[in-house]
């Protein structure tokens, strides 16, 4: 049974006002438990609507989102507990950090959940050390760490809800390439350690194709694909019209194509890219007649 | 949809009102609201208020927005008639009913006031409605700048509010976002006693005050850079002439004053 | 004479060891010596507090060096009567779109810089609508600021050091908060005002994909230059680069994961049009079906 899924979802800001716009119309995915799913699109497709309607900070115009099968809005007295099953780390998450102590600031997901201190100890602790956040550091004002840090903080602050489904927006906003990656690899260990769904909003097709097993593509409020990574890849000249860029290796890749080389199916990543060709070429070069 | 509201509600147009030089719609505005106060007799009073009337019609402003800047002043003008009518105790007695008291005086006096504080909050929405935040700013800037031998630095109160208005929608926005952060971590912010939702704010002010000082200091050094050292040996870019259009006002303006100060000679006063 | 001439900068803060001891001094920047000439387009590459930033603050005098000088056109940075000279010389653009904006209106935070230069108000209009028009914002200039995307509230941010008519664009990671759209508007805004109006740029950066646009790449880190040259020497340069914590664009990635196989091809191949290319010489033999 899929873990998340959206039936018919839309949704609409200021409606019967001029003001209206219709940012997701009619959105029917599903998302299976253990799910690595990178969310891409152009500013104003409805990425974070559709995430914010998955945790429901938002509630739908039309349609339902079922959480383990059950809609997440049935007793809406109660859909605080939805945001502490399906976690949500905002773009930027380190804005939001503001308690005496980093510890403190893991803390408070775990302590709006009514658990006892000895289970929120235990949580703040896992958590900062799937983010690899030192013990001394924790002890420490967020506001006295560095950018990464706070960042990885505010990350933790989230998964020591130890939330069913974890949701990502745009993690790597804003890092230099170092950070880029650390932030990622932790995410993809996290994931594997806990075989937890987690879903990534970016912008960077790169990051994209290197984590995710799964790619949904937003395209105007509207699911335009949703499909394994290399299969959505492989539709690079699609993404491209609808004004995506796809990774330089898979540029690469079509070119040769169009020029008549059968280089096989589209890569996104370089390691792939130099697989894939390496067998095909020939070492000293090819004597052009 | 947070974003377009905006201190004052400025409703777009090109009525003789916007049109108007800004520091003498500004100072004409508190001449007016002087002038309101200058009659004690109904032909003054209804002379101010007509004024006003005809100048809201020459705004081409919509009626429902004069209403919209009345409405919430309401309660207050009951209260302060109701509190007239059975306190005034000059004048015939009308009415009388255990400790209730009602005099002529009394109702008179009640709606003097009563229309009193009607002009004077329609004919100052009239400005708002009618200038922008910085048009308004800019001319309290210029009116206030002969200060400067007081010692009082202009320029600077202008350019904090200039840049308090730029960043209101910013700051908004802003607030939105960190309280859906703090909301995805499970903060409650609707229920508890008032010390509960007190406490329940504490994750949403302090990302704020931190961030909005961070914003403080990232904008004084961007102004830095753009070579800004206080008032000293700027220029504006947007001049602002007086017209001939905005000496006649200024002309009519007077003359209703005068006309109604004249005018509690002439006649007998009501209250 | 150079633009920015840089002669031997060092530059500390002073830090306190954790345990309170006694105070220790980190050189974020270390006898750095780096010329900019008129007309280049000078790119900053390194990562997080290689001191890139640090340094450019140097270059119009908001930060002042711990040892050494900075000079612009000969003009001394340490020097207070020659600052305010220095910033209207050397505009700065700020990694935050939002907050170098003053205004309430596009046209009026435009006229921000040169209305601090005493400029004659006629001129200001001028300057204003000019500027605006450079960076092809000038059907907004009564808008609201706040209403902009980042990348249209940097290119105003951008239009307000224009209309100062300075001598050099120094632009601190410009693009780091903006969406693949505002990062290709901006690039393609400074690009444009270098290769056609001339103006000297200077881009601080991590993203290698913009220091290819430029004539030169230096490579900071740790306070030091590491290397400087085109993009495309230095841009083969792939493992110290790496070691660094700096990627190079994918093409010049793989062109090395192959040579590194032994594919001979060639160096300084930086786009995926030459990358590609440059590996079809290689593949004729498994070209299939005709």
């Amino acid at each position: 049974m899929s873990v998340i899924e959206a039936l018919n979802l839309s949704y609409t800001y200021s409606p019967g006002t001029p003001f209206r716009k219709d940012a997701i119309k009619d959105i029917s995915i599903k998302i299976d438990q253990g799910d690595f799913i990178g969310i891409i699109g152009h500013t104003g497709s409805g990425k974070s609507t559709l995430v914010q309607h998955l945790n429901g900070l938002l509630r739908p115009t039309a349609g339902q989102v079922l959480l383990n099968g059950k809609d997440i809005w049935k007793q809406p007295k109660k859909i605080r507990e939805i945001r502490f099953k399906v976690g949500l780390v905002f773009q930027y998450p380190e804005h939001q950090l503001f308690e005496e102590t980093s510890y403190k600031d893991i803390a408070f997901g775990p302590a709006n959940m009514g658990l006892d201190s000895d289970e929120i100890d235990a949580r703040v602790r896992r958590a900062a050390g799937f983010v690899g956040l030192r013990d001394e550091l924790l002890q420490k004002s967020p506001f006295e760490l560095s950018g990464g840090e706070k960042r990885r903080v505010a990350i933790a602050g989230v998964m020591a809800m130890q939330p069913e489904v974890l949701i990502l927006d745009e993690p790597t906003a804003g890092l230099d390439p170092k950070g880029r990656n650390t932030i990622l690899e932790l995410i993809k260990e996290y994931q594997q350690e806990n075989g937890s769904t987690v879903l990534i909003v970016s912008h960077s097709m790169e990051d994209i194709a290197r984590s995710a097993k799964k790619v949904l593509v937003m395209n105007h409020g509207r699911v335009s694909m949703f499909d394994e990574t290399s299969a959505v890849f492989s539709r690079a000249a699609e993404l491209q019209s609808i004004g995506l860029a796809v990774p330089a290796v898979t540029r690469i890749f079509m070119q040769l194509r169009q020029q008549g080389y059968n280089v096989g199916g589209n890569a996104y990543t370089v390691e792939q890219a130099r697989d894939r060709l390496l067998p095909l070429m020939k070492k000293g070069g090819v004597h052009r007649a | 949809m947070l974003n377009d509201i905006t201190i004052g509600q400025y409703y777009p147009g090109n009525s003789m009102l916007h049109r108007m030089d800004p520091r003498v719609k500004l100072v004409l505005t508190f001449v007016y609201i002087f002038s309101v106060f200058i009659p004690r007799n109904w032909a003054g009073l209804a002379i101010a208020a007509g004024f006003l009337i005809f100048i809201i019609i020459l705004s081409d402003l919509p009626a429902k927005l004069i209403f919209k800047s009345i409405k919430p002043i309401l309660p207050l003008i009951l209260i302060t008639s109701a509190l007239n009518i059975f306190y005034v105790s000059k004048g015939v007695p009308l009415f009388d009913w255990g400790f209730i008291h009602i005099t002529s005086q009394g109702l008179v006096t009640a709606v003097f006031i009563a229309i009193r504080i009607l002009c004077l909050i329609a004919g100052s929405s009239l400005l708002t409605y009618t200038t922008s935040p910085t048009t308004l700013t800019d001319a309290l800037e210029r009116l206030l700048s002969p200060l400067k031998v007081i010692r009082l630095n202009v320029h600077e109160l202008a350019m904090m509010m200039t840049i308090a208005l730029r960043f209101i929608p910013t700051l908004i926005e802003e607030t939105d976002k960190i309280m859906s952060a703090q909301k995805a971590r499970g903060a409650d912010m609707e229920s508890g006693g008032v010390m509960q939702r007190i406490r329940a704010l504490i994750p949403i002010l302090i990302p704020l005050f931190v961030s909005s000082f961070r914003r403080a200091f990232e904008l004084a050094t961007a102004m830095e850079c753009r070579c800004y050292r206080g008032g000293e040996g700027r220029t504006r870019m947007k001049q602002l002439h007086m017209r001939v259009s905005d000496v006649v006002y200024i002309v009519v303006m007077l003359l209703l004053a005068a006309g109604l100060f004249i005018l509690n000679f002439i006649l007998k006063p009501a209250l | 004479m150079a633009i920015i001439s840089a002669v031997k900068v060092s530059f500390y803060y002073e830090t306190e060891e954790t345990e309170g001891q006694a105070t220790a001094s980190h050189a974020v920047l270390d006898g750095i010596s780096l010329d900019i000439e008129q007309g280049e387009f000078v790119a900053l590459l390194g990562h997080n507090g290689s001191g890139k930033s640090t340094l450019a603050k140097h270059f119009n005098a908001m930060l002042l060096p711990s040892g050494g000088s900075v000079f612009i056109r000969g003009r001394d940075t340490a020097d207070e009567k020659e600052r305010y000279e220095i910033r209207r010389m050397v505009g700065m653009v700020l990694q935050n779109p939002d907050n170098q904006l003053v205004s309430t209106i596009v046209e009026e935070d435009v006229a921000f810089g040169p209305e601090n230069l005493g400029v004659e108000p006629s001129e200001i209009r001028r300057r204003v609508d000019e500027a605006l028009r450079t960076v092809d914002m000038l059907d907004y200039r009564e808008h609201a600021p706040h209403k902009l995307s980042g990348g249209q509230k940097q290119r105003v941010a951008i239009a307000g050091i224009l209309a100062m008519q300075p001598d050099c664009i120094v632009l601190d990671e410009p693009t780091a908060m903006l969406d693949p759209q505002g990062r290709s508007e901006v690039l393609e805004t400074i690009s444009r005002l270098n290769k056609e109006r001339g103006m000297t740029v200077v881009l601080i950066t991590h993203y290698m994909e913009e220091a290819v646009l430029a004539d030169r790449v230096v490579v900071m880190d740790d306070g030091r230059i590491l290397m400087q040259g085109k993009p495309r020497e230095v841009f083969s340069r792939v493992d110290e680069l790496r070691s660094v914590g700096l990627d190079v664009p994918q093409p010049a990635e793989l062109c090395h994961a192959l040579r590194k196989q032994g594919i001979p091809l060639p160096q300084g191949i930086l786009t995926a049009e030459e990358c590609a290319e440059a590996l079809s010489l290689f593949l004729e033999d498994a070209h299939v079906g005709d």
